[in-house]
């Protein structure tokens, strides 16, 4: 027998719809800030030379600065969104916040924030003063961050397989989140495992600006944010009316 | 709705479809026949292959649209992905 | 579901309209366009360099492909059989046949590892040329979805004739994994076809 304990308190779910809508907000912001002021939509194949690489920081610093530091302001949003999924999982479990794969729901989205938030510091020191660094430094830093964003992938594969078990365990006859989504957010999951084999490529699909490990894998986790803020926000009404 | 799906087959008369195709497939890969018509045929008879596969062991049906739509349109293009590459190579 | 209508002769899929877990055919789909990228990112690389592509197929064992495919095959007939034996309600013969098709489809994991074995004790590895890069690439993803497939058998096994689990949920699920199964054995039908018999002139 399923409990659900009912949040009927107005700001509470006020709070959720507003935490719900970081999400999509943190994806507009990173494509724009990290992912185009930043030369990261797509990026650098690693075969650039560095001074093509270096020669660009130079000459785009303060885009780059500007973009940098407007991605990690807004890095915690993708945390903040990450809990107030959380709060839809634990009515679609009927379980409380302290439920172990909640929990994970929530620690994957914190753990996803951190490894935003440090390879984009990795950029911005890259524009911080590259008029004095070697190229091969710019070049190396630009490595660093994205060697980091992208092998950090299962931080992210924690709140995905957490989310994605969570809402399958959903009792009811229409799931608060359809379950074609909950396996769609196991599905990037696992996707994000060919990551692992990008440092060994300078160029081709498995490179970091290749097909495969740029273009599918920042794709399919990128639609997956606003689709699931949709559901999440119709879910926080079902759950108002006691659904 | 149910009308125009045939019974299943037994399994082991697909099994021995299966394996005959993939026996056929490494023969001509084998040298037998032209390079052309041997690289062809292993792509077709593994479309075959598949088909059954999707049919009789997957159980999808004609009756079950659109799955069977989907799952014929990814073999159609897995095929000419197949296919094309080889030809135009 | 009464004692009469669980042991009724019941007709395949009733009540539901696909054959297994709607969401679980969505993860399958999802999967398999995947490996169609892949197949069309192999393709386009063979099309750059077909010597290359050539050399290194002729280098491929086609006995370890053979072997694999109709391992696959065979076990892939025992989990069909096991599918169907669940839609009759018949649980012991359909956790029997999934044990068969457990037990047929382990050599290919000794067969693989035989084959990357042989390929890397020659020097032949990941960064050897670019078809080897995706033969074991590719190969390798698969090998995971296999072991995967394996996990699900077991769990399959363990609940087949499991009290306490309603019947139609008990064939969802065998019929689910059956469908992941099945695609496991016909993503590597592609690769054979691709990586082992496409011979060029």
């Amino acid at each position: 027998m399923m409990t659900v304990t009912q949040e009927t308190t107005i700001p509470d779910t006020r709070y959720w719809r507003f935490c719900a809508w970081m999400g999509p907000l943190f994806v507009a912001v990173f494509y724009v800030c990290w992912g185009l002021l930043g030369h990261n939509f797509p990026p650098f194949p690693p075969e650039t030379p560095a001074a093509e690489v270096a020669g660009w920081f130079r000459e785009n610093a303060n885009g780059v600065r500007l973009g940098m530091v407007i991605a990690m302001t807004f890095a915690p949003a993708y945390g903040v969104w990450g809990y107030a999924l959380a709060k839809v999982l634990e009515r679609s479990m009927g379980v409380g916040s302290d439920n172990l794969i909640v929990q994970l729901a929530r620690l994957g989205a914190a753990w996803t924030t951190i490894t935003i938030l440090v390879p984009t510091s990795f950029w911005l020191t890259a524009a911080f003063r590259p008029e004095t660094l070697p190229d091969w430094m710019i070049e190396m830093l630009y490595d660093m961050a994205w060697l980091l964003i992208d092998l950090a992938y299962a931080v992210t594969s924690v709140q995905l397989f957490a989310l994605g078990i969570g809402f399958l365990a959903d009792k009811r006859s229409k799931p608060l989140i359809p379950k074609w989504l909950a396996w769609y957010g196991i599905w990037v999951g696992f996707m994000f495992v060919l990551e692992c084999v990008m440092p060994y490529f300078r160029n081709g699909a498995f490179a970091r600006s290749g097909i495969l490990n740029f273009w599918i894998e920042f794709i399919i986790w990128m639609a997956w944010v606003p689709v699931l803020t949709i559901y999440a926000i119709k879910a926080t009404g079902r759950i108002e009316r006691g659904e | 709705m149910t009308g125009t799906d045939k019974p299943l087959m037994p399994v082991w008369v697909i099994w021995f479809a299966l394996v005959g195709a993939s026996v056929a497939g490494f023969v001509l890969a084998e040298g037998f026949g032209t390079a052309h018509a041997a690289a062809s045929a292993a792509v077709l008879l593994a479309a075959v292959k598949i088909h059954l596969i999707f049919g009789q062991y997957m159980e999808v049906r004609w009756r079950h649209q659109p799955l069977r739509t989907l799952l014929a349109a990814w073999l159609a293009v897995v095929s000419l992905i197949l296919l094309g590459g080889y030809w135009l190579a | 579901m009464t004692a009469d209508t669980a042991n009724a002769p019941r007709q395949p899929h009733e009540g539901h309209d696909i054959p297994g877990d709607s969401g679980v055919w969505f993860f399958i789909i999802a999967d398999m366009c995947a490996f169609a990228v892949f197949f069309l990112v192999f393709m386009a690389g063979r099309a750059q360099a077909p010597q290359v592509y050539e050399t290194s197929r002729t280098m491929l064992d086609l006995r370890f492909g053979l072997a694999n495919t109709l391992i696959l095959l065979t076990s892939g007939a025992f989990m069909a059989q096991a599918a169907r034996e669940a839609q009759k309600a018949q649980w012991q013969r359909a956790r029997l046949m999934m044990i068969a098709t457990l037990v047929t489809g382990l050599p290919f994991g000794v067969s693989k590892a035989m084959e990357w074995q042989a390929k890397l004790a020659h020097g032949v590895g990941l960064t050897t040329n670019e078809f080897f890069t995706y033969y074991f690439i590719f190969t390798g993803v698969h090998f995971l979805h296999f072991v995967i497939g394996i996990v699900v058998l077991l769990v399959l096994i363990g609940m087949a004739e499991k009290p306490g689990v309603a019947e139609d949920k008990r064939l969802r699920w065998i019929e689910s994994g059956g469908a992941y199964w099945h695609m496991v054995d016909l993503l590597w039908i592609v690769l054979f076809a691709m990586l082992y018999l496409m011979r060029a002139a």
